[in-house]
């Protein structure tokens, strides 16, 4: 438990004409639920992109389990044991359900180096196969895997993404707006699925989120970024009673929900 | 990439194949010579296109100069069949095409790193032109006039040597290789790799995330291609007995394109029944000189927006109707 499973020291990061991280530090222990949440425009998507491997950061430095993965570029740290979602569900839309999740299941044995017994067999494998329903049956998307990505909805391709990234089998979940732009009723079977994915692989999630119901139902640790800072970090219940956090959601005026 | 519903089965799919093959085959006991050698140069240039395809359809990657390759094969297999003519020639063949594969993984390794899309698709323009420009001043290769004399070789078997210089033999040999490099790049498209092209086609950022490196499947898909496309080329010089750098012309490169539009670039074979369409439209406006080309490009441009999906996508949305209306009580 000494090292932490991921930690970032220093972070810095600009565009152009904005500073968007400054200085961030964040400790991420093995087994958390770790919620970044913040107004929009926070920067929380630029530091899930640097944490993730998508962007590389101006300065400063992303650990996993003690090693530099700074500048490490997402693929390999897929191989590590990344595995991530996008805010706007990013799935192979020409693929049927079912091949999104083929493909994945591929990626994840040839990367844990699982050779294929008839190398010269085209279809998937009956392993491959199995694996595929079985992630599937976890996100309940059974019934719709000979559907074309394309025409699944909303909430459903939030689904196959996150089945997707559990094939991989993962030690880092990490989800951006794993509830965006869903109905209450979906965020809320959303919410309940990540919660039952947490406890059956016991894996360490790290989640941007909007929503508060969604934070404080799953985090079990939850940072608040503001303006490129994190200006409070620790236990959900602790982070909720901070006056700094008070002020930047409910502002003085009663501004509602913080636009930055 | 498989609008499923309108999709023949796999197994009337390899059915059409095989028939299609079986009409080459049988095409020299009903057709004139012209007729064959035609057939021959159309066998060749549809495993073309569908290598072509391999990167479009399927990686997502776009190459102008997808001939360089068809050249510098012909001209490799050309000259060391000359310069070493004690090797067997299917060793020669394959030699033409992992040199092809070779060039194109170093080209690759450069072009691919940093340029996607448009950029990669003006690096092969400009690669085709500097090999269409080496081939046309390089003494040992004939310049202008072209490497002459190429023979067609004696194809030694182990238990029987089979002389394609005679008859038809050379015509057969090709229809065969032809038939055996369409499945090798059939095999890929529907193997594990042919799924991970597919997944970096949609979506290269997302499959990063799942763990795949990207550069080198682009890499390896540029690189297959090259290489079987090497074959063709290979094939082809003994074929036409000369090669001229025409065939590393811009034009040449320009083919396989329109291939993969007239016959449909979602479908495997599409590149196949774009040449094949096109031969035939090539053979039928042939003797309109001068307008041969102009009413060519008329038809290809007709099709193009009239369906977009190419023949097949419009033979499938026949059959979508077909079926639809059948269904319905």
């Amino acid at each position: 438990m000494s090292t932490p499973l991921l930690e970032a020291t220093g972070l810095f990061k600009s565009y152009p004409a904005v500073k968007v991280l400054k200085n961030v530090n964040l400790t991420v222990a093995g087994g958390d639920t770790f919620a970044i949440i913040g107004p929009n425009g926070a920067g929380k998507t630029t530091l899930f992109k640097v944490l993730s491997g998508e962007l590389f950061p101006d300065s400063g430095q992303v650990a996993h389990e003690g090693r530099d993965v700074t500048t490490v570029p997402a693929w390999q740290r897929v191989r590590l044991g990344f595995g991530r979602s996008f805010q706007v569900a990013r799935v192979f839309s020409d693929l049927t359900t079912e091949d999104n999740v083929v493909v994945s299941v591929e990626a994840h044995r040839r990367n844990a180096g699982l050779g294929q017994r008839r190398p010269l067999a085209w279809a998937p494998t009956a392993e491959v196969r199995e694996g595929v329903m079985e992630t599937l049956r976890e996100v309940g998307l059974v019934d719709k895997r000979r559907v074309v990505a394309r025409l699944l909805s909303h909430g459903d391709k939030k689904r196959l993404e996150l089945a997707m990234c559990l094939a991989l089998q993962p030690k880092i979940l990490m989800l951006d707006e794993p509830t965006a732009g869903m109905s209450p009723a979906d965020r809320k079977s959303a919410t309940e699925l990540l919660a039952m994915v947490k406890e059956r692989h016991g894996m360490t999630i790290v989640l941007t989120e909007h929503d508060m119901d969604v934070v404080f139902g799953l985090a079990t640790k939850v940072a608040v970024l503001h303006y490129g800072e994190i200006v409070a970090q620790g236990a959900p219940d602790a982070v909720r009673k901070d006056p700094l956090v008070r002020d930047i959601y409910l502002g003085h005026g009663g501004a509602g929900a913080g636009h930055a | 990439m498989e609008p499923s519903p309108a999709q023949a089965s796999p197994l009337m799919r390899f059915g059409l194949a095989m028939l299609c093959m079986a009409a080459f085959l049988a095409l020299p006991g009903i057709a004139d010579k012209g007729i064959v050698f035609l057939a021959g140069t159309v066998a060749l240039q549809m495993v073309f296109g569908l290598t072509w395809n391999l990167m479009f359809g399927q990686t997502g990657l776009v190459s102008f100069g997808h001939a360089s390759f068809f050249a510098v094969g012909g001209y490799a297999y050309a000259y060391a069949a000359r310069a070493l003519p004690q090797v067997h020639p299917l060793l020669t063949f394959a030699g033409a095409g992992l040199l092809c594969a070779a060039i194109a993984a170093l080209v690759g390794l450069i072009a691919l790193r940093r340029s996607q899309g448009v950029y990669f698709a003006i690096l092969t323009l400009a690669l085709s032109q500097i090999v269409y420009l080496v081939i046309s001043s390089s003494a040992a290769l004939g310049r202008e006039d072209g490497f002459t004399g190429i023979r067609r070789p004696k194809l030694p078997l182990g238990w029987t040597t089979i002389d394609l210089a005679a008859g038809n033999a050379y015509y057969y040999f090709i229809v065969v290789v032809s038939a055996l490099l369409a499945g090798i790049v059939w095999w890929v498209t529907h193997s594990r790799v042919g799924r991970v092209f597919r997944a970096i086609q949609q979506d290269p950022e997302r499959a990063a995330f799942l763990g795949i490196p990207v550069q080198r499947y682009r890499l390896m898909s540029y690189a297959i291609a090259s290489g079987v496309a090497g074959v063709t080329g290979a094939l082809f010089g003994p074929w036409l007995q000369i090669l001229t750098p025409e065939v590393a012309h811009w034009t040449a490169s320009a083919r396989p394109i329109l291939y993969t539009l007239l016959g449909g670039v979602h479908f495997f074979w599409g590149p196949a029944v774009g040449a094949l369409g096109f031969a035939v439209l090539e053979y039928g406006t042939r003797t309109l000189h001068g307008i041969s080309e102009i009413v060519t490009g008329a038809i290809l441009l007709a099709v193009v927006l009239a369906a977009p999906g190419g023949i097949l996508g419009a033979v499938a949305r026949l059959r979508q109707r077909i079926t639809g209306k059948e269904r319905r009580p």
